[in-house]
């Protein structure tokens, strides 16, 4: 009797297990591709095409004012940048830095903060903000939007005090402020 | 009628210069392009060019026609570009189907057929890229064969071999294109009338008029060209001396627009007024050009 309770409570730990590492591991791995070239917006026909022919590709969104492509991939999913680099060139562009949007995006319980940020204007000051909000542990989910300026991610942490959030970017040279919900 | 294309033109050129700051437009209208990408890699081109030649021109004079003779041409060229390997090199073939009326006093001749076809191969030779910009240089080089019935009145072609060599240069950057294009027509008739050999030359500055910040591709697409589009020709020559009526020098302000409504086509209109028209000799000259044409991306 003692031996099946035993045999029972080992099986629900497992399916708990592997649910909430699933959970955690679900969701997409997102980069950006700088274009160089991309002046013409309808040739972006081509390159679309090509990078859509990238192995584990699941979506692609061409920023033609940024001068960046952005590629989705599925779950597990190798990037390879030697590849992306090969595509943007047989495309007829040239291919630029690539840089990761957001890691696994994990999908987390707690506040959704957003963030006005004001001087970035380029892809390594979303890098830096990236970083500096990274380093705050419960931090998670970071998307940092150069057009919008902004950055929106999701702190597990409930009572943490928000302005550290502000502190950090304001840290780095730009002028932060907590969106109003 | 001079007057206001200088206005148009200098209006145009101060808006472009004034707006640089958002990104891109599309492939000229009557001038070719370095850039061999989407629909102007592997797009089939389908235009109609009507062509209207009603004045008498005597050394570049207008001078009353007592035949009063009057030529209407409605030209529709299927162009089928392809991309060979790379975007670098294409192949491709011009299909000229073509409709001429000609009219006078005493006269009516009418005549239709597929005109001289042309097989062209280009290279891009140069290429630099940023953000938003680049820069191109190709080379192209088209032989014309005498698939047109030189026999039928008006006559659908030449009757000969011939062979044109060209660059194109393309820049374009935020909203404007600039582009430049010079190409040497090689004539091979040999016969009653040795058709001289021309230089073509054409300018064209585009702009995107619509949408004012182009964010994310696909988007609908208005952009604006102006034009400059140049043909001198050498006179024809008949028993080794030189036709006095033949050769000149025509020069067209084209002002076109052009829509792009997805990934797949576009649409185009341009027309063309001759501001310089001389023609050696006495001469029927070119009133006025209308093209319309689409370009549909198929591979």
């Amino acid at each position: 009797m003692k031996c099946n309770n035993l045999f029972k409570s080992c099986l629900v730990s497992l399916a708990f297990i592997l649910f909430v590492t699933s959970t955690a591991m679900s969701g997409q791995k997102k980069i950006s591709v700088r274009v160089d070239g991309l002046s013409c917006p309808f040739c972006a026909f081509g390159l679309e095409k090509k990078l859509k022919s990238i192995e584990g590709v699941e979506k692609i969104e061409i920023k033609v004012n940024d001068g960046l492509a952005i590629l989705a991939f599925k779950d597990g999913a190798n990037v390879d940048e030697k590849i992306i680099k090969q595509k943007v060139k047989e495309a007829g562009f040239t291919p630029g830095a690539i840089n990761p949007i957001s890691t696994i995006e994990k999908k987390v319980n707690g506040d959704k903060i957003e963030l006005s940020i004001k001087g970035m204007s380029c892809e390594s000051c979303v890098k830096r903000v990236t970083d500096a909000l990274n380093k705050i542990n419960c931090v998670n989910n970071i998307v940092v939007d150069l057009q919008g300026e902004k950055a929106s991610f999701i702190c597990t942490d409930t009572k943490f005090d928000k302005t550290k959030f502000v502190k950090a970017v304001d840290d780095l040279g730009f002028e932060a402020a907590l969106e109003k919900k | 009628m001079k007057r206001l294309i200088l206005q148009i033109t200098v209006s145009f050129l101060c808006l472009c210069a004034f707006l640089m700051d958002a990104q891109g437009q599309g492939p000229p209208i009557n001038t070719d392009t370095p850039i061999m990408l989407g629909l102007q890699g592997r797009g089939v081109h389908f235009f109609v060019k009507v062509v209207r030649k009603a004045t008498l021109l005597q050394e570049g004079n207008e001078t009353s026609d007592t035949m009063d003779r009057r030529i209407t041409a409605r030209i529709t060229p299927l162009a089928i570009p392809y991309n060979l390997f790379n975007a670098r090199f294409q192949i491709g073939t011009i299909i000229p189907f073509m409709d001429i009326d000609f009219d006078s006093r005493s006269h009516h001749a009418a005549s239709a057929g597929i005109g001289d076809v042309r097989f062209f191969a280009k290279y891009l030779l140069y290429q630099r890229d940023r953000k938003r910009e680049t820069l191109r240089i190709a080379a192209k080089t088209a032989v014309k064969l005498p698939s047109g019935d030189e026999n039928k009145s008006p006559a659908l072609g030449n009757g000969s071999t011939d062979y044109a060599f060209s660059t194109v240069a393309g820049w374009i950057k935020n909203r404007t294109g600039l582009y430049l294009e010079g190409i040497y027509n090689l004539n091979t008739s040999k016969g009653p009338i040795d058709f001289g050999d021309s230089f073509s030359y054409n300018l064209a500055i585009g702009y995107r008029l619509l949408p004012g910040v182009y964010e994310t591709y696909p988007a609908l697409q208005l952009n604006g060209f102006l034009e400059i589009n140049g043909i001198t020709m050498s006179t024809n020559q008949s028993n080794g001396r030189s036709v006095e009526n033949s050769g000149g020098t025509t020069v067209f302000f084209s002002p076109g627009l052009q829509f792009v409504g997805g990934r797949r086509w576009l649409l185009e209109a341009s027309f063309q007024y001759p501001i310089i028209n001389k023609p050696n000799g006495t001469q029927v000259a070119t009133d006025w050009t209308i093209s319309l044409g689409t370009r549909v991306l198929l591979f």
